[in-house]
């Protein structure tokens, strides 16, 4: 975790997803600290979104820990010009959610997942395993 | 019944792993959460439409509705042996593996941030599209199936 999905109407080339991704997990991590090797990013095409959207972005990501409110709106802002920017479009066509999931529901690595903001420690014990 | 959604990547494990997958984690959950049925849906990605590190990946990625307040001593082993059976069936390492157990409030919140994305046209579509792979996986008495690329 985090994973991010992104919902279209038409297939985005190769070069598209590789660099909308890039573009999610460098913002992710500048933002959170959270390792690269956490961020999911999954492209679904042959969507129909709502309200006219072309790109739709829904992130799952983990809650808590050093995530206060402000993080994660700035985090949602910032993946929504991002991702808008990589593709070309306006704002106004992107959609873009966030959903918190607490940390100690999901396990990866072999380990309970750190919460936000632990991450060194964590990261140190499942490599080391 | 609970539901939960297994994503993976296309052609990533032959019929007979999936079947054996798809017991694993009803038996587990049987086990350690609930007697409660539970519907696995597994959502097939083809390879070039799912990253992870910058990197196309080669992870599988675990969502489990739990009812909600469950506890979290039995939520850890629920994660710890179904990761472990899992890895000895796929031979996959763990950190190509995430699973999560969730409860049923907030899986239902991230079902439907998955359907407000969608239009009404949309909806209907993903609906078509599941009803017919649970007709398939009923009649294959297979896993059930679903390719979210329909622009393919």
């Amino acid at each position: 975790m985090p994973v991010y999905t992104i919902a279209s109407l038409e297939k985005l080339t190769p070069e598209q997803t590789y660099k909308v991704s890039e573009a999610i997990t460098d913002i992710h991590c500048d933002l959170t600290g959270a390792p690269t090797e956490f961020v999911n990013v999954i492209f679904m095409n042959g969507q129909s979104l709502a309200n006219n959207k072309k790109v739709g972005v829904i992130g799952n990501v983990r809650s808590g820990g050093n995530r206060n409110r402000e993080l994660t709106d700035e985090l949602k802002h910032r993946i929504h010009e991002g991702v808008a920017e990589v593709l070309a479009l306006s704002i106004e066509q992107l959609s873009m959610a966030l959903v918190g999931v607490p940390a100690s529901w999901g396990m990866e690595g072999g380990e309970i997942l750190p919460e936000p903001g632990e991450e060194e420690a964590w990261l140190r014990r499942t490599k080391a395993s | 019944m609970k539901k939960s959604l297994i994503t993976i990547q296309q052609g990533q494990f032959s019929a007979y792993q999936l079947k054996q997958l798809n017991t694993l984690i009803k038996q587990n959950y049987r086990h350690y959460v609930s007697s409660e049925r539970l519907l696995i849906t597994w959502m097939q990605i083809p390879q070039d439409q799912m990253y992870c590190d910058y990197k196309p990946s080669q992870s599988s990625i675990i969502t489990i509705e739990a009812p909600d307040g469950f506890p979290q001593n039995k939520r850890v082993n629920m994660l710890k042996n179904t990761q472990d059976q899992w890895l000895s069936i796929t031979n996959q390492v763990a950190d190509n593996l995430m699973l999560t157990l969730i409860d049923s409030s907030l899986f239902s919140e991230i079902v439907a941030s998955n359907q407000e994305r969608l239009s009404l046209l949309g909806k209907l579509k993903m609906l078509k599209v599941i009803l017919s792979s649970v007709l398939a996986s009923m009649i294959r008495r297979s896993p059930i199936l679903v390719n979210p690329n329909r622009g393919e």
